[in-house]
C-alpha cells in the first residue's frame, strides 16, 4: 500500500539490464543481438543502443561476433539474475497482494533493477520456492539454471487433442487482458480444440464452450496432458447453480489465484464439499452459499471459478 | 554411490518435470483430506437444512421487490428514533450543564474574584464548549449506536452487505462498507473504526477514506436547522416541514452518492486494484442479548468517542473564547479573520463567519451553528448575544433575524447545508483516522479531498442560483 521508498535505480543500470535482457531473449532464440534489434526491441535511439552495447561489452557481459552479439558466461548469470528478480516479483505480487494482473508485469519491470539477489532469495523462500511465475514461465532458480522449454501455441495445436495451458504472455496488454477476462490462466484445461475458418478456436473450457479470439489464441502456449488425466463428465462452475440446487465441489479453477484462493480454501471449498445455493442478492450477485453448515455470500466473478460437479439428473436437466 | 552434489543436481533437474500447478494441488488435497477427518469424527445434531422461518425471513429481506423498501425504513426508523428520542435528554442535560452548570461557575468565578480572562478562558470557553458537546452529542450517539449493534447480534447487518454488495462491487469497494457508512451516520469515527469488519488493506482504505461522506450525527443538528429555518420557508405554506426534511434527506443521499463517486475514482487511480477478497459471512438469525448489547455498545462505542471529543472540545472552547476576546488594533482576531475571509467566501454562497466557524469547530461539529450564532453577533452587533466568545442557541424565528443581519439568504443556507456534508472530518475522526491507518498521508487525504469538493460544490451552487436569479 505504501510507496517504494528505496532509490530509484540508475538510468544507465536500467538500459544495460534492459540490453542485456534483449541479449538474452536473442540467445534463447538462437540468434545473435545487432545493433537494429536492440534499438527497436527499446525503443531506444541508435545511439543510445550502441552506448549501451559497447558498455555491455567493455564490462565482458558481451562477446561481439560479427555484428552480432553474444552474452558471455558472466552475462548470462546476470541476465538470469534479472529475469529470476523480474519473475519471482511477479508471483509475489500475485501471491500475497492485490494488484490487479495487468499491473504485474509493469510492476516487476521496474523493480527487477532495483532488487538485490539476496532479498529475491528470501522472497523466494517465503513463497517456497516457486518454479514458475504468474503467466507460467519457468523461474531462474538462485543457482542460474532454468530450463528451455519451447511451448506450442494454441493457434498451432492439433484439434482434438486434450491440453493444459502452460504460459501465457502478458504483451500486448490489451490482448492480456482480454485472456484473463475469458477466465484463462496457466493451468487451466481445454478440451474439444477446434480451429474455426477465420483463426480463431473454439474449446471446452471447464465445464464451458468458449471461442478465443485469433489474436489471443498465439499468445496461449499449451502443454499435453497425460493419458488418464481427464475431467469428469458434468463439470460445471458455482456460478451456474440456481437458487435451491446442490453440487459437490470439484477443485477450484487455475485462475483463482492469491489470497483469494487461500481464503476460499479456508471455509472449506475444497474437493468433495457438498456446496447449496441458498439464495440471491437483489442484483443476481453475490449469492449465498451453504458450505460446511456456515453461510457465506461469494460474489459471482468468485463462483465462476469454483468448478463443482451435479448429480447426473440435474445436469442433464439444466443444460437447455 | 552418488555424492551429495549428484543427488541435488538431479533432484534440480527432476523438480522441473513436476505437473505446473504441483503446490495447489498438495494446498487442496491437504484442505480436502482435513474436511475428511472432520467429517468422519464429528456428528453434527440436526439436519443441514435451515430453518423455515430462517429461509422466508432471508428471502424478504433479500428480495428484489422488499429488500430496499426494508432496508430504507429501518435505516429511517433508526434515525428518526434518535433526532426525537434525543431531544429530551439533550435538553435536559442542556439546561443542567449549559444553564444551570454555566451560571453556577460563573458566579464561583466571580464570587472568588478570578480576574475577567480567566473565568472566560475557563468558563466561557472550555468549559461551555464541552457542556455543549457533551449535551448535543451524547443522547443521539446512547441511542443510534446500541440501535445499531441490536441489528447486527439479531443478523441483519450482514444482509444489508449482501443486497448492496454489486453497488460496491462497480465501484471497486467492499459491500462491507455500506456498514461501517452507515455507522458514519452515527459518528465518523466511530465508522472509521467499523472498517476493522474489511479484510483486504485496500478496500479497508477506501472505506476509511469516504466514511466522512456519511454525514454524521453532529451534522444532523445544523442540516435539520437550515432546512427548517431557511429553505422550508421557500416551500407553499403547509408543505415547510415535509420540503425541510425532504432537503435534508436528499443531502444525506448526495453524501452517499459522493461516496460512492469517491470510491469509484479511489479505486481507478491511487488505490488501484482487485477485490482480493470476498467472503461474508451471513449468520443464522438470533434474538440479541439487550443488556449486553446496551452495556456493550454504551461502553466501546459511545464512550470512547465520547471521551475523544471532550479532549479535543477543551482546547476548542479556549480558542473560540481566545479568538473572540483577543485584540489586534481596534478589532478581535475573530473579527480580522472574518472580514479578510468575507469577499473569497460569499464568492462560494457562504460567508467569513462560517468558515471560522468551520475552523475553530474542527474538534466537533455539533458546536458549528452556536459558533456561527456566536460570531456574526459578535461581528454584525446585532442584539440576542451573551458576550464575546460566549456560544449560545435561540430559537429558529431570532436565529434567522440574527442571520439575516449578516446578510444571509437562503443560498447561504444551502451552501451551508452542502459545505456541511462536504468539508474535512472532525479531529476526532482524523485523529482515529491516523491510529488506523498509520499514515500521515492518507490523513491528509482524507482531510483534504472532501474540502475540495465543498468548495467547488458550493462555488458550483453559488455560480448557478445567481445566474438564474
Amino acid at each position: 500500500m505504501d510507496g517504494f521508498t528505496r532509490e530509484a535505480p540508475g538510468a544507465l543500470r536500467v538500459l544495460l539490464e534492459d540490453a542485456l535482457k534483449h541479449a538474452f531473449d536473442c540467445d534463447e532464440a538462437g540468434r545473435g543481438a545487432t545493433l537494429e534489434s536492440l534499438a527497436g526491441a527499446m525503443g531506444k535511439s541508435r545511439e543510445e543502443a550502441a552506448m549501451a552495447l559497447g558498455e555491455l561489452r567493455a564490462r565482458g557481459l558481451l562477446v561481439a561476433a560479427g555484428d552480432a552479439h553474444q552474452l558471455s558466461e558472466a552475462g548470462r548469470k546476470y541476465a538470469l539474475q534479472v529475469v529470476r528478480n523480474h519473475r519471482i516479483f511477479e508471483t509475489w505480487l500475485m501471491r500475497q497482494t492485490s494488484t490487479p494482473a495487468v499491473d504485474w508485469h509493469r510492476e516487476a519491470h521496474r523493480e527487477e533493477h532495483r532488487l538485490e539477489a539476496d532479498e529475491v532469495n528470501a522472497m523466494a523462500d517465503r513463497m517456497n520456492n516457486p518454479r514458475y511465475d504468474p503467466h507460467g514461465d519457468p523461474i531462474p532458480t538462485r543457482e542460474g539454471l532454468m530450463p528451455k522449454r519451447p511451448l506450442p501455441s494454441l493457434a498451432a495445436w492439433a484439434d482434438g487433442v486434450p491440453a493444459r495451458i502452460g504460459h501465457i504472455e502478458d504483451e500486448p496488454e490489451a490482448l492480456f487482458r482480454l485472456a484473463g477476462a475469458l477466465g484463462l490462466a496457466p493451468g487451466t484445461r481445454m478440451d474439444a480444440i477446434a480451429h474455426l475458418a477465420d483463426g480463431s478456436v473454439a474449446a471446452k473450457v471447464e465445464g464451458r464452450e468458449l471461442v478465443v479470439p485469433a489474436a489471443v489464441a498465439g499468445l496461449i502456449h499449451l502443454i499435453g496432458v497425460d493419458v488418464g488425466d481427464d475431467l469428469p463428465e458434468g463439470l460445471g462452475r458455482l456460478s451456474d447453480l440456481r437458487v435451491g440446487e446442490s453440487a459437490v465441489v470439484h477443485g477450484l479453477a487455475p485462475s483463482c489465484v492469491g489470497p483469494e484462493r487461500t481464503r476460499l480454501l479456508d471455509l472449506g471449498v475444497v474437493p468433495g464439499t457438498k456446496i447449496r445455493c441458498e439464495f440471491s442478492s437483489p442484483f443476481g450477485s453475490p449469492k449465498s452459499y451453504v458450505i460446511r453448515g456456515a453461510m457465506i455470500g461469494l460474489r459471482e466473478s468468485q463462483a465462476k471459478r469454483i468448478l463443482i460437479l451435479r448429480p447426473a439428473e440435474v445436469s442433464s436437466s439444466q443444460k437447455a | 554411490m552418488k555424492s551429495k552434489d549428484d543427488v541435488l543436481k538431479e533432484a534440480g533437474e527432476l523438480r522441473w518435470q513436476l505437473p505446473q500447478d504441483l503446490h495447489d494441488r498438495i494446498a487442496e488435497s491437504i484442505h480436502g483430506e482435513a474436511a475428511r477427518i472432520a467429517g468422519r469424527s464429528v456428528t453434527r445434531s440436526g439436519g443441514d437444512r435451515r430453518l423455515a422461518w430462517q429461509q422466508a425471513l432471508d428471502r424478504l429481506l433479500t428480495h428484489p421487490l422488499t429488500a430496499f423498501p426494508i432496508m430504507i425504513a429501518v435505516l429511517g426508523a433508526i434515525l428518526w428514533l434518535t433526532i426525537v428520542g434525543a431531544n429530551v435528554p439533550s435538553a435536559m442535560l442542556g439546561s443542567l450543564l449549559v444553564d444551570k452548570g454555566h451560571g453556577w461557575l460563573s458566579e464561583l468565578f466571580v464570587s472568588v474574584g478570578a480576574p475577567w480572562w480567566l473565568k472566560g478562558l475557563l468558563v466561557d470557553g472550555m468549559y461551555l464548549a464541552t457542556a455543549w458537546v457533551i449535551s448535543v452529542m451524547l443522547p443521539p450517539m446512547a441511542i443510534f449506536f446500541p440501535c445499531f449493534t441490536l441489528l447486527e447480534d439479531f443478523g441483519y447487518l450482514p444482509r444489508v452487505a449482501f443486497n448492496l454488495d454489486r453497488m460496491f462491487q462497480r465501484v471497486g469497494a467492499h459491500g462491507k462498507q455500506a456498514l461501517t457508512m452507515a455507522m458514519g451516520l452515527g459518528c465518523n469515527a466511530a465508522g472509521v473504526v467499523a472498517t476493522r469488519i474489511i479484510d483486504s488493506p485496500r478496500e479497508r482504505l477506501i472505506a476509511i477514506l469516504t466514511n466522512n461522506f456519511s454525514l454524521c450525527n453532529g451534522r444532523w443538528p445544523t442540516q435539520i436547522l437550515m432546512a427548517g429555518v431557511f429553505i422550508g420557508t421557500l416551500a407553499p405554506r403547509g408543505w415547510g416541514g415535509s420540503i425541510a426534511a425532504l432537503s435534508v434527506l436528499a443531502v444525506a443521499l448526495l453524501g452517499f452518492g459522493f461516496a460512492m463517486l469517491s470510491s469509484w475514482m479511489l479505486a481507478r487511480t491511487v488505490l488501484r486494484g482487485e477485490a482480493s477478497t470476498f467472503s461474508l459471512e451471513l449468520p443464522p438469525y438470533r434474538p440479541p442479548d439487550f443488556w449486553k448489547t446496551l452495556y456493550t455498545s454504551v461502553i466501546d462505542r459511545t464512550l470512547i468517542v465520547l471521551w475523544r471529543a471532550v479532549v479535543f472540545a477543551l482546547p476548542a472552547g479556549a480558542a473560540i473564547w481566545l479568538s473572540a476576546n483577543v485584540f489586534i488594533g481596534d478589532q478581535s482576531l475573530a473579527a480580522w479573520f472574518v472580514h479578510g475571509t468575507d469577499p473569497f467566501a460569499r464568492l462560494i454562497g457562504l460567508t467569513g463567519v462560517i468558515l471560522l466557524a468551520y475552523i475553530v469547530a474542527i474538534p466537533a461539529n455539533e458546536i458549528v451553528v452556536p459558533t456561527i450564532l456566536m460570531l456574526t453577533v459578535l461581528v454584525t452587533g446585532a442584539a440576542g448575544g451573551q458576550g464575546a466568545g460566549v456560544m449560545f442557541e435561540t430559537d429558529p424565528g431570532n436565529v434567522r433575524a440574527i442571520l439575516e443581519a449578516d446578510g444571509w439568504t437562503s443560498l447561504t443556507a444551502m451552501c451551508l447545508m452542502l459545505f456541511s456534508l462536504c468539508h474535512n472530518p472532525c479531529s476526532t475522526t482524523i485523529y482515529t483516522i491516523y491510529k488506523e491507518t498509520r499514515s500521515w498521508k492518507w490523513t491528509a487525504v482524507s482531510a483534504l479531498m472532501p474540502l475540495v469538493v465543498g468548495f467547488v460544490l458550493c462555488g458550483l451552487v453559488a455560480a448557478v442560483w445567481r445566474s438564474l436569479s
